[in-house]
């Protein structure tokens, strides 16, 4: 608690100071006159301080919430003695936007009464938000002295990236052991027919293929390719970030992110998770509903850091990137460490699937569009497609997300075909 | 609460010295007085406000030393004296809760303090006016000027130990 004089105390008391002053000084009573007032005014700071006890109550109508949802804050104060002018500051991060309401009021508080006020908040970005934060301060009516009181309580709010949501997915080159959605090239049991062959002891009667007997007069049976799941590594470029919330190229990579970890969670895949900043985060691979949510709650405090520290994924656990995975690195190429990450991966003899996403969108955002800004832009783009077209020409799978198209639309091309080489029985 | 209320107090804060002595110094420093006063009043800040009064004081006093010598104006220096009070008032009143939502309460509860805290003011002028008349017929006349500045110097002592003292809880 501090109580101290107000800024109106100490021109109410210069104001006196320089009218007595000139009364002395030019010897009429009216500037005596005038300086009644103002110090009729300032006695009432020689009063003595009886400050009241508040009783503050939160309430926040939801703590998990999307990108774009709403949330009513709604405070209620109480005063064991009358305070005639009680302001109120609900501290907000600056991403919360009020859509109605206050975060900043003023209230008259009666012993024995509730003051109550409400307001609504929109979270346009992914985060963890605190709002439990709340400056009080109690003024006399004059204004001349106050009382500053702060009352922390922990009332998080986790806002998650917003799911779009994806029906076509890259298909993994490479399968598990265990059972999924992908047609594996290996033979064995499944229901995707594979290539025929003569029949031989042991084959089973259903599989012969009749119509590959009848011509050849010999006994043929088909083979069935396997139905197996994938391993997805999603790798987070962290190590750079451009453009103004909510639609940074973080921002987007996340979204990206978390559409593509429920996309593949749908499919029985195991799906894991790689934040390659200035430190290296991970969840390691798996399937099901938990892991989904895991993987969110893990996309939501991935920020930029800044490093001079260049990071190996070679250093990773095994089992974080697990042999024939598919990794979707997410990224906007402005960072050559993870550049040479995503070549070094792919050299490795991982599947490698790039989403860029082009820094410049993010830029125009935030920029005036001036015709200097405009060009430097034009250039920009220019270098960028350069950087797509040389690392294409390394052989990594580059897809490129512009600003604005769903995601979906940038990944259809990259459907693979059904795999068409039989694996030795 | 509008920045249009501060507007009477201005005028009036400009007027009384203005109508005292209508002389072109006094015009002058008074315009550049409301200049300052509009111009904290639009920034919502205490700076120039103060620099507005202080200025408005200054060409009070130069109207009264420049002004034919006459009677005293009670009337005149009480008005400007309340409107420099509520200019103040109603800056400072207008910074501190600049973008805060102000319940109609606190505005009217405020808006009946000033009104009370003018009569109060007006009512203890009159009895300093009658206190002052019934001493100044015990006092003679060289005494005058050293009991009206020995009451300024306590009071001004008085206000500044009121701002200045320290209570319970103060750093």
């Amino acid at each position: 608690m501090i109580l101290r004089a107000t800024p109106l105390a100490f021109a109410l008391a210069t104001m006196l100071g320089w009218t007595l002053f000139l009364a002395v000084l030019v010897d009429r009573a009216e500037l005596f006159i005038v300086a009644v007032p103002l110090a009729a005014s300032l006695l009432s700071l020689s009063r003595s301080d009886e400050t009241a006890e508040l009783a503050i109550t939160q309430h926040i109508s939801s703590d998990r919430l999307s990108e774009g949802d709403r949330l009513t804050v709604s405070v209620a104060v109480s005063a064991s003695a009358p305070i005639p002018i009680a302001e109120l500051l609900v501290v907000l991060d600056p991403l919360l936007h009020i859509e109605t309401g206050s975060s900043h009021v003023v209230l008259a508080i009666e012993p024995g009464r509730e003051a109550n006020w409400s307001f609504q908040v929109r979270c346009p970005a992914r985060g963890r938000f605190d709002l439990g934060t709340i400056h009080v301060r109690l003024w006399d009516r004059a204004g001349l002295s106050l009382v500053e009181r702060s009352r922390a309580e922990a009332k998080p709010i986790s806002v998650y990236p917003s799911i779009e949501r994806v029906r076509h997915v890259p298909q993994p080159v490479r399968t598990q052991f265990s059972f999924g959605n992908y047609v594996s090239p290996a033979l064995g049991e499944g229901i995707e027919p594979g290539e025929i062959r003569p029949f031989l002891p042991g084959d089973r009667t259903r599989h012969i293929n009749w119509r590959a007997s009848l011509r050849r007069q010999q006994l043929y049976v088909t083979q069935f390719h396997e139905e197996r799941n994938a391993d997805v590594v999603l790798l987070l470029d962290t190590l750079a970030d451009i453009g103004a919330r909510p639609f940074s190229t973080l921002d987007l990579e996340i979204r990206a992110a978390a559409a593509l970890a429920y996309a593949y969670l749908a499919r029985k895949d195991r799906v894991g998770f790689v934040e390659f900043g200035a430190f290296l985060r991970w969840i390691a691979p798996a399937t099901g509903q938990r892991q989904g949510e895991a993987l969110v709650e893990g996309l939501l405090p991935a920020a930029t850091h800044f490093s001079y520290v260049t990071l190996r994924l070679d250093r990773l656990p095994p089992r974080i990137l697990p042999p024939r995975a598919l990794v979707i690195a997410l990224t906007s190429l402005l960072d050559d460490r993870f550049t040479n990450a995503i070549v070094d991966l792919t050299a490795r003899g991982f599947d490698v699937i790039v989403l860029a996403l082009p820094p410049i969108d993010a830029t125009r955002r935030i920029l005036d569009h001036s015709i200097i800004d405009e060009s430097a832009c034009r250039v920009w783009a220019m270098e960028w497609q350069v950087k797509l077209a040389r690392l294409r020409g390394r052989g990594l799978t580059i897809a490129e997300w512009p600003s604005g198209m769903p995601l979906e639309s940038v990944l259809v091309p990259l459907s693979r075909t059904r795999p068409r080489s039989v694996a030795p029985r | 609460m509008k920045r249009v209320w501060a507007v009477p107090a201005v005028g009036l804060m400009a007027a009384v010295p203005v109508w005292t002595a209508p002389l072109w110094p006094v015009i002058g420093l008074e315009g550049i007085a409301c200049f300052f006063c509009v111009l904290g009043m639009l920034g919502n800040t205490m700076m120039p406000v103060t620099v507005g009064a202080w200025l408005a004081i200054l060409g009070y006093a130069l109207a009264l030393s420049l002004g034919a010598p006459g009677t005293t104006d009670i009337i005149g220096a009480a008005a400007f004296g309340l409107s420099l009070l509520f200019l103040l008032d109603i800056s400072d009143f207008m910074r501190r809760f600049s973008g805060a939502e102000i319940s109609p309460d606190v505005l009217r509860d405020q808006a009946a303090f000033w009104i009370g805290r003018a009569i109060l003011v007006l009512g203890c002028l009159l009895v300093l006016m009658i206190g002052g008349f019934v001493v100044s017929l015990f006092i003679p006349a060289i005494g005058k000027s050293v009991v009206a500045g020995l009451g300024a110097i306590i009071c001004f002592a008085g206000a500044l130990r009121a701002g200045t003292a320290r209570r319970p809880g103060d750093f």
